[in-house]
């Protein structure tokens, strides 16, 4: 996991973005992306894009701010395992894989 | 049998147009059989057609057109035929804003009827009988519980950047799209707004927000889509979105900062006197030559091509600049004729074949060839503004049509003079008589009239 939050932010540039965007909101969402993740197909005809996704996600309102929540609050209990290497083939270490699996 | 397939319509597995004894028919998939029966029945494609969304659709069977043999099934969809197809590129501010909301409009009904739009793409929308209309029936879809807007980010590429880009920005859109047929993608959008701009409300969302999480996400592997099934992506969050949207893009507003021409008809150098001659001269060409099409080449706000335009079939109005045409658009939509087509174009670099093969998209001159061209204060423009020799320019008229109206604008004339004013006079072949030389080896000069005390001609061109 902390890899996988290095190469997120090694994809930052400049400080404009970071003023615009907490840069724990991004972290959550992309723990979130990798905790929930199915094995359901794709079926859209056109590439929906990723930013476009996700922002849909975030101007839900109320649900996606819920949402939002939700995944920052398992961001933070990641952030604990990683620090206190307690997350040796726990369930969250799972989801990282395939968070880091690029 | 071979049928004449559109080579621009070749993405969607579920159809593609093809024309058919001077009709325009759209082939189906068996999925896309059951779904435009099922939008036909429930009244649907109905209600969006009254409304002025969707161009004239029906289905009909193969049998009744004689494909019955030609391997397309049972049912093949009509619609109405769009004479001139234009481009994204080649619509103003309000023809793209316009084209906007009509997606938005559209997907709107749609959810309203459980039903989606698969894509939102520029393309999938015509300027056709003097509006904004949708056309790509086969972008409706069923409406899956759960799933996001796929055609999101693709409507902010192609519709809600440019715009911006063009309302905030001061910088017009037109080359942009032409440049690329997808759009102005996000994370480049995001670094084109100034740190003020980006503290608008739906620059932050639409821009700022999504080009950040398209930077941080778009590189993974995960699988999105999936995800947001167990997010419970909802209607209404879609609806809102969609509402949003269509907002923000009514607030935009459009100012022609830089336009050359958008004032031209309060500022040009015509007397009443020689404005009323030219019109009655225009009028009475076209009672002459009779076309059934023109081509106004440089046609301003349009006033040439609006005079003419009860005469004729349709009229092209083609102009380099974007807030003429814009113009042009808006006298069109409020209450003007509809056979008027406002384009912006560049006679000294039209619109190029484009995309797939190179056939995807068709060049302007394939697509604005008529019967009859104006040239009216053109010329000077093309060979002195442009360097183009006369004799080139004379070539590249009689390719678009084979008769017409040009004036020809003599070196003594104001505005030429203007032109000349801080360059070098290497026009020494810019003569009267090497112009008619060069429009009688192709055209039959049929009457001339002096105006502006002879600093310029109107020509009547008859074929040769």
């Amino acid at each position: 996991m902390r890899l996988n939050l290095t190469r997120v932010q090694n994809n930052k540039h400049g400080s404009i973005r970071r003023f615009v965007f907490p840069r724990f909101l991004t972290l959550s969402l992309a723990a979130a992306c990798g905790l929930v993740t199915l094995s359901t197909p794709a079926h859209a005809y056109i590439d929906p894009g990723t930013g476009g996704m996700l922002l849909q996600l975030l101007l839900g309102g109320a649900a996606g701010a819920l949402v939002i929540g939700k995944l920052y609050w398992l961001r933070i209990k990641e952030g604990f395992q990683s620090i206190f290497g307690g997350g040796s083939e726990s369930e969250e270490s799972g989801d990282s894989d395939s968070e880091t699996g690029n | 049998m071979n049928l004449n397939f559109d080579p621009g319509s070749f993405k969607d597995p579920d159809g593609r147009i093809f024309e058919h004894q001077g009709s325009i028919y759209r082939t189906l998939s068996p999925g896309a059989v059951a779904r435009m029966r099922a939008c036909l029945a429930d009244g649907t494609l109905g209600a969006l057609i009254d409304q002025e969304l969707l161009i004239e659709s029906t289905l009909i069977s193969t049998a009744e057109i004689g494909l019955a043999d030609a391997g397309l099934g049972e049912t093949v969809m009509q619609h109405a035929r769009i004479p001139v197809l234009t481009y994204p590129s080649e619509w103003s501010f309000d023809m793209l804003r316009d084209a906007a909301l009509v997606t938005l409009d559209l997907l709107q009904q749609c959810l309203d009827r459980d039903l989606m739009l698969k894509d939102a793409t520029a393309f999938n929308v015509a300027f056709h009988d003097g509006r904004m209309q949708f056309f790509d029936t086969l972008s409706i879809d069923d409406y899956v519980e759960g799933a996001p807007w796929d055609g999101y980010a693709q409507f902010c590429r192609e519709f809600l950047f440019p715009l911006m880009l063009t309302s905030y920005r001061g910088i017009e859109f037109q080359p942009w799209l032409r440049g690329s047929l997808s759009g102005i993608p996000v994370r480049a959008f995001a670094r084109l707004l100034s740190l003020r701009e980006k503290f608008r409300g739906p620059v932050l969302k639409h821009v700022v927000l999504q080009a950040k999480l398209d930077r941080s996400f778009a590189d993974t592997d995960t699988e999105m889509r999936s995800s947001f099934k167990t997010m419970k992506f909802s209607k209404p969050m879609i609806a809102g979105n969609v509402a949003g949207l269509s907002k923000t893009l009514r607030k935009l507003g459009y100012e022609a900062g830089d336009s050359v021409w958008g004032d031209y008809a309060s500022s040009h150098s015509y007397s009443a006197e020689d404005e009323t001659t030219k019109r009655q001269f225009v009028d009475q060409a076209v009672d002459h030559l009779s076309p059934s099409t023109i081509v106004d080449l440089g046609g301003n706000i349009g006033d040439y091509s609006l005079l003419v335009a009860p005469k004729v079939d349709r009229v092209l109005c083609v102009d380099i600049d974007p807030a003429c045409i814009n113009t042009l658009y808006r006298r069109i939509r409020d209450g003007g004729p509809g056979n008027v087509i406002p384009i912006v174009g560049d006679l000294l670099n039209p619109t190029p074949a484009l995309g797939w093969n190179l056939t995807e998209r068709r060049d302007l001159f394939e697509r604005i060839r008529s019967e009859s061209f104006f040239a009216l204060a053109l010329v000077h423009h093309l060979a002195i503004g442009g360097n183009v020799p006369l004799p080139r320019v004379v070539e590249t008229l009689h390719r678009i049509a084979p008769s017409g109206v040009v004036e020809w604008v003599d070196k003594q004339d104001a505005m030429v003079q203007r032109m000349l004013r801080n360059r070098t006079d290497v026009f020494e072949d810019y003569t009267w008589d090497v112009f008619r030389l060069e429009l009688e080896r192709r055209f039959n000069i049929v009457k001339t009239v002096e105006t502006h005390n002879g600093a310029r001609r109107l020509c009547l061109l008859e074929p040769r």
